[in-house]
């Protein structure tokens, strides 16, 4: 199992995810007050129906808040690395990264004008 | 730190694919800042259009260039890459053409679908460029994201949303199951990038055969999906009937090209000799992926009366016959037993005869990409928005005494349905022939003998379109939407490169056998 | 040929060898731009097109004609020494497979020399002619698209050097003949004339095939078994293909007819095939085989028996198509033929024999037929069939020369016949029937002048072609000895004689009740107009020909006795002699001047045949008109005018029959089993499978997922299970 030797941190981080989710739900399952309803039931799927016909529209206010929050939150998980090493990678990382930020800008901009922004309209 | 150096040398051949990012960049923004109340829209998809044109001759100057590795062996650029560019081109070109007349029918036409369009064909592009399964994987999720974007376009009906819906969710169980798989290949060779597998993968195989063939196999699940190819073509029919009929024309032709450009990348490394237990593995796998697809593609188009449905299966078929050149590819002159005997006619010129059937996998790509566009054009053409909500609008019925109302229409979908059911004169007969001889010359006969019955049926359902267009008078008020000259324009377009290709195959043939090479160590 | 030897020394034979193809190309192309545009291009530019394209190629011909009169242009030939006196070019490999090929290429001779010259100026008269023919007809463009492309067919069948472009040629004529018969083919009538000629023919081409096949056969087995002899047919056949009409030739010289008469020969006709698939046979059974096989696909485009039937009903077609087509050039291809078979047709008395029976009862019986024949037009059919006889006869007895002389001067005075009689109907509202016509002598000066002098020609009188053609033919029956046959021959010759009479007779009935005498009261106008110089002027060119033929019959070449034609052929025929010389099969008494003897007793018979006639039609019938006729001669009209009631012997032995085994393998084979089981049966499978496959398309996607995910783990494990150790 030498290979693998490595990637103990990552089974650690696994098992601790694992013990914690664990134990969140079960705290919450023998601690939290029960009033229970069909939609509590339901299965979340921001926030339309899981189940029937797939034939019908949907809202997609959700959707868009979480991508654009999954967009950005990459380009924050980019720019950490990317600063730490920021003098080892000189012009060409600088480059880089200009190019990936503009283009999430371009983005932005396009989300801006388009009004996705707002929530309610 | 070790950092990488990359010159313009690494960026030259991405230049189709950043063009047509630029270009639907371009788009996205020329949308939002006109005011709404003055917007005009025609100029979109001439700009798309100008894109897709100026990106395919880029691509097609590459295809004269030798084969190389760009950004450190994560991309290829070869004759073959270029040649994969250059139909992808013409796939969105005509795809664009045709949307601009069926997006203005039906109010619907926005900068944001050009745009999607082009970033699908950046991602297609990269991907038949792409030599890591990293870089594989993103820019095959480039093309999905787009493509599934596209196929809810239509928002406001029923059906597109559950198009979407569908795609996206088998999309990306078939995505982690590709990925998975690749993941199991590192683990059993240490590296993502093909260039390395091909030497590590002998010694990967006789360690540990298991974790080595689950990954490979796992890969070529989550491409086969992608080629609809049976039984991972449950997705076809719906997604194709409910996307925009444009965009099903783009699915068909360029999501599966370049998928089929991916897979024959990828299985490269495979087609060697791996040791006396592995011999004709990778071809028994492709020749019974081919015969399920063949067969079960064919019989299932058979009972459709939905010509939109019927040209869905009728894609899961030609995927079919695509796989038989897949499997040819790899079939290796070592011989073998069992119900594959293989036998090649062509022993000893083994290089000379993998170009040769690359070149007829090229050429039915790109059959297959005029020919689809073509048919799904006249779809197009001729589909009538207030009869989606019913889902009449691609009856059989509606083909009626067609050749009376619109003959120029009927004559460019007769053209069509001949040359997807492979009958001379045109350039899908040269296509299945140079396929099917590809696959004889291999060894695989009783496949071939199988594919040519196969398509032998699927000659039923294309002629009865053309029965009902020429033999079937006209239904009692049916009308057709009015003309529009983009649709028009594809259909000419298309219809002169099917009977012009089909006559004289000659250069184009010469061509892409030029292209047929591929990067290799 | 001292003549010609300094003649057009400044045409560069190589060059004018490798441009055979343009004789060819421009009645193509004339027929593709006739076809094609020919409704825009109008009236006046299709006669143009249609008639220029013709004559260039006339043109060109008479180039060639004029180079291969030279002693030093010489016919590349990769089975030996080149051809004298022929130009040849080889374009290249036109289809190969194993170890077969044929090559594309052209060759022009002596022989096919003279019916380049034959087929574009007799072509290109009756062009002329049908532009004023066809000026009423709507569908003139296709007329000429159809007549330019005959053309330019027949042309391929005399131009091809090997028999694969003849019988590309050979098929190309009989198209074009069936789209011509067929012209007017609104007239269910004439389409079935066409059909029927059609599909006759194509009866004799299987022949033709199956013949082309026995001779490959031989021409491969034949090395394997005599490397010696057969060195030379070998080297060829790999260059060029076995089916070369060169090679048929070098398979002739390879093939000693008997032990015998060719001591110490690996290999004889008498020997049997060592392999293939003819193992077993004898080589003179096969080489018999073969020709009889070529003579039933010659039956069937010459019109001999058993498949003479159609010509007589192809005259449904416009006048000049039977001028040009059933009666100067397609229907003697047969002829042409067995002059290119003539090495190996002397090699086989057996064949020799049928075939010169074969042409003699043709030649008797359609003669016997056109005794009756009201319709001018049949009676000129049945004219040629039995002329065609004639030739078939001079091929059967050895006497190629002779045959191919009586073809060309036959291609003069029949066309000149036919469209002498295509003008008389013109000029009397399109009246067929000789008994309405009468006294055209005076209305129609040329068209009577002319018609008279091809008549006088067919019938056989001194001094014009017909009678020094017909004459070389019954010769040669009479003093040609074919050793065993020597019966069979003496047969044909009295079939010839009688012939001769025979049609002496008809051909002045049709004449007198044309021509002579009042005109009818039953005539369709009363007063008949003589047709445009366009219609005229090719009558009087052809009835000159008719006369001027003759000259080729007499030995006017110093140092020798042989007739003019006969030594113009002898490049041609020479390989023929020698392996005729070598196998003894025919002997040819040697020439001691002009045949004076039989000349008079030909002119006796003309003269019989004639008078009896003209004293018939002019004195006897018509002073006994309104009584019945004796009974004898009652039976007789009445057999002859019903043709011996060949088409319903043909219907009740082999129409009916054939037609009651096609409803039987109609009903039981086609519509039960193949359609109902095999067709329908296969097409309801599988209908039936692909709606049940549908099933599985719940459009659930869960459901889909599911299947994905099983197949994947399905195709992995059974993988995993043949690679696991």
């Amino acid at each position: 199992m030498t290979p693998l030797a490595p990637y103990l941190p990552i089974a650690a981080v696994l098992g601790v995810a694992g013990v914690l989710a664990v134990a969140i739900s079960a705290i919450a399952t023998f601690l939290g007050p029960k009033r229970f309803d069909p939609v509590k039931f339901d299965t979340f799927e921001c926030g339309n129906e899981p189940i029937g016909s797939a034939r019908q529209r949907f809202a997609v206010k959700f959707y868009v808040v979480a991508l654009l929050f999954i967009v950005f939150d990459v380009e924050a998980v980019f720019l950490y690395p990317w600063a730490v090493n920021f003098k080892a990678l000189g012009w060409f990382g600088y480059m880089e990264m200009v190019v990936f930020a503009a283009t999430v800008v371009v983005g932005l901009i396009y989300v801006w004008k388009k009004g996705a922004l707002e929530l309610e309209s | 730190m070790n950092i990488p150096s990359l010159t313009f040398l690494d960026f030259q051949p991405v230049l189709p694919a950043l063009l047509l990012a630029v270009g639907g960049i371009v788009l996205l923004l020329t949308e939002v800042f006109q005011s709404a109340a003055t917007i005009n829209r025609a100029y979109q998809s001439m700009v798309a259009l100008a894109f897709s044109a100026v990106a395919g001759a880029v691509a097609a100057a590459t295809t004269l260039e030798p084969a190389r590795e760009v950004f450190l062996g994560f991309g290829v650029s070869d004759p073959f890459s270029g040649a994969v560019t250059v139909l992808v081109c013409v796939g969105l070109g005509l795809s664009v053409l045709v949307s601009a007349g069926f997006l203005r029918h039906r109010n619907a036409e926005r900068g944001e679908f050009y745009a999607l369009l082009l970033f699908a064909g950046a991602g297609m592009s990269l991907l038949a460029m792409s030599n890591e399964f990293i870089t594989l994987f993103i820019n095959l999720e480039v093309m999905s994201v787009s493509t599934y974007a596209l196929s809810a376009w239509l928002r406001r009906g029923t059906r597109p949303s559950e198009a979407g819906f569908k795609y996206f969710i088998l999309g990306a169980f078939s995505a982690a199951i590709l990925v998975y798989g690749a993941s199991l290949l590192y683990g059993a060779t240490g590296t993502t990038k093909l260039s390395e597998l091909a030497g590590l993968l002998p010694a990967a195989v006789a360690s540990n055969p298991g974790l080595t063939y689950l990954g490979a196999g796992l890969v070529a699940v989550g491409l086969a999906f992608k080629v609809a190819a049976v039984p991972f073509h449950m997705w076809t029919p719906d997604v194709y009937e409910g996307a925009p009929t444009p965009v099903s024309a783009l699915m068909s032709a360029g999501v599966k090209a370049t998928a089929f450009a991916s897979l024959v990348r990828v299985f490269l490394p495979f087609a060697q000799d791996l040791g006396p237990n592995h011999a004709q593995l990778m071809t028994y796998a492709f020749a019974a992926l081919a015969l399920l697809t063949m067969v079960v593609g064919n019989l299932m188009a058979l009972p459709q009366r939905n010509v939109k449905r019927m040209l869905a299966y009728s894609s899961v078929a030609h995927a079919g016959y695509l796989l038989l050149g897949v499997a040819a590819l790899f079939a290796r002159p070592t011989g073998g037993e069992g119900p594959l005997a293989v036998t090649p006619l062509l022993a000893g010129a083994e290089g000379a005869a993998r170009q040769q059937t690359l070149q007829a996998i090229l050429f039915y790509l790109l059959a297959y990409t005029v020919t689809s566009l073509g048919s799904f054009g006249a779809l197009a053409a001729l589909e009538r928005r207030e009869d989606e909500p019913r889902g009449t609008a691609w009856d059989l019925e509606k083909f009626a005494g067609l050749s009376q109302r619109k003959p120029g229409w009927a004559l460019a979908m007769a053209a069509m349905m001949l040359s997807l059911g492979g009958i001379p004169p045109t350039v899908g007969f040269m296509g299945k022939l140079f396929i099917f001889r590809a696959a004889v010359d291999a060894g695989l006969v009783w496949l071939a003998v199988a594919g040519v019955l196969a398509s032998a049926a699927g000659v039923y359902y294309y002629l009865r379109v053309v029965v009902y267009m020429y033999m079937r008078p006209s239904q009692d008020g049916v009308t057709v939407p009015e003309r529009q000259w983009t649709t028009e324009l594809a259909l000419v377009l298309s219809t002169a490169a099917v009977v012009l290709l089909g006559v004289a195959p000659g250069t184009l043939s010469a061509w892409l056998g030029k292209a047929s090479v591929l990067f290799s160590q | 040929m001292a003549l010609h030897s300094s003649m057009l020394t400044w045409v560069n034979a190589a060059g004018l060898a490798e441009s055979l193809y343009f004789i060819i190309a421009l009645p193509l192309l004339g027929a593709f731009i006739s076809g094609v545009f020919g409704r825009l291009l109008g009236r006046a530019n299709v006669n143009l097109l249609a008639t220029a394209a013709v004559a260039g190629s006339f043109m060109l011909s008479l180039l060639v004609f004029a180079a291969i009169n030279n002693a030093g242009v010489t016919a590349p030939n990769p089975f030996g020494d080149a051809v004298p006196y022929a130009l040849g070019h080889d374009y290249g490999t036109w289809f190969a497979a194993g170890g077969f090929r044929v090559n594309f290429g052209l060759a022009v001779d002596h022989l096919s020399g003279t019916l380049l010259l034959v087929i574009t100026g007799v072509g290109t008269l009756i062009h002329l002619y049908s532009t004023s023919y066809m000026e009423h007809d709507e569908g003139y463009w296709r007329f000429f698209a159809y007549l330019n492309l005959f053309v330019a067919m027949m042309l391929t069948l005399v131009m091809a050097d090997n028999l694969v472009l003849l019988f590309v040629g050979w098929e190309g004529v009989g198209m074009c003949s069936y789209l011509l018969i067929g012209f007017w083919y609104k007239n269910p009538a004439y389409a079935f004339a066409g059909r029927k000629a059609f599909i006759t023919n194509r009866v004799g081409d299987f022949g033709f095939l199956l013949g082309s096949f026995l001779l490959v056969l031989m021409v491969a087995a034949l090395p394997a078994q005599a490397p010696s002899q057969a060195g030379r047919l070998e080297a060829g056949a790999a260059q060029v293909g076995p089916l070369n009409l060169r090679g048929v030739g070098a398979l002739a010289t390879a093939l000693p007819y008997s032990a015998a008469k060719a001591p110490g020969a690996e290999v004889t006709l008498e020997s049997r095939v060592a392999s293939g698939p003819l193992a077993g046979f004898t080589y003179g059974g096969v080489l018999t085989a073969a020709l009889l096989l070529f003579l039933l696909g010659a039956a069937g485009k010459s019109a001999q028996v058993p498949l003479y039937v159609w010509l007589p009903d192809a005259m449904a077609g416009p006048t000049p198509v039977s001028a040009l087509i059933h009666a100067a050039t397609m229907v003697t291809a047969g002829v042409y033929l067995f002059c290119r078979l003539s090495p190996l047709l002397v090699l086989s008395p057996a064949a020799m024999a049928t075939v010169a029976l074969i042409g003699g009862t043709t030649a008797l019986l359609a003669a016997l037929i056109a005794f009756t024949q009201n319709d001018i037009k049949k009676v000129l059919a049945y004219s040629t069939v039995s002329q065609l006889g004639l030739m078939f006869l001079g091929v059967g007895v050895g006497a190629f020369w002779a045959a191919a002389f009586h073809l060309v001067t036959h291609a003069f005075f029949k066309a000149c016949l036919f469209l002498g009689a295509g003008s008389v109907m013109h000029g009397n509202g399109d009246e067929t029937d000789i008994q309405k016509l009468g006294g055209l002598r005076k209305e129609m000066k040329v068209t009577w002048a002319t018609f008279a002098v091809a008549t006088l020609a067919i019938t056989g009188v001194v001094p014009l072609s017909g009678f020094f053609s017909k004459d070389a033919i019954l010769h040669a029956a009479h003093t040609h000895v074919v050793p065993g046959f020597e019966g069979a021959m003496h047969v044909a010759y009295a079939l010839g004689l009688l012939t001769a009479l025979s049609t002496a007779f008809y051909m002045t009935r049709a004449y007198v009740l044309a021509f002579e005498g009042e005109r009818s009261k039953d005539a369709k106008v009363p007063h008949a107009h003589e047709s445009a110089a366009a219609m005229t002027a090719p009558l009087v060119v052809l009835a000159v020909l008719s006369v001027l033929g003759a000259a080729w019959a007499f030995p006017l070449l110093p140092g020798t006795h042989e007739p003019v034609f006969e030594n113009f052929l002898l490049p041609v025929f020479s390989v023929t002699e020698q392996v005729r010389a070598a196998a003894g099969t025919v002997l040819v008494p040697d020439h001691a001047g002009l045949p004076w003897g039989a000349y008079v007793q030909a002119w006796v018979i003309a003269l019989i045949g004639a008078g009896s006639a003209f004293f018939l039609y002019t004195r006897f019938f018509p002073s006994r008109a309104g009584q019945p006729l004796p009974a004898a001669l009652a039976f007789a009209r009445n057999l002859s005018r019903n043709k011996f009631y060949a088409d319903e012997l043909y219907e009740a032995v082999l129409i009916r029959p054939l037609k009651f085994v096609a409803r039987l393998a109609y009903q039981v084979l086609d519509a039960l089993v193949i359609d109902t089981v095999a067709v329908r049966g296969t097409a309801w499978v599988t209908a039936q499978v692909g709606s049940a496959l549908r099933l599985i398309q719940t459009g659930d996607v869960q459901a889909y997922a599911a299947i994905m995910a099983a197949a994947a783990l399905g195709g992995i494990v059974y993988a995993l299970s043949r690679v696991m150790p």
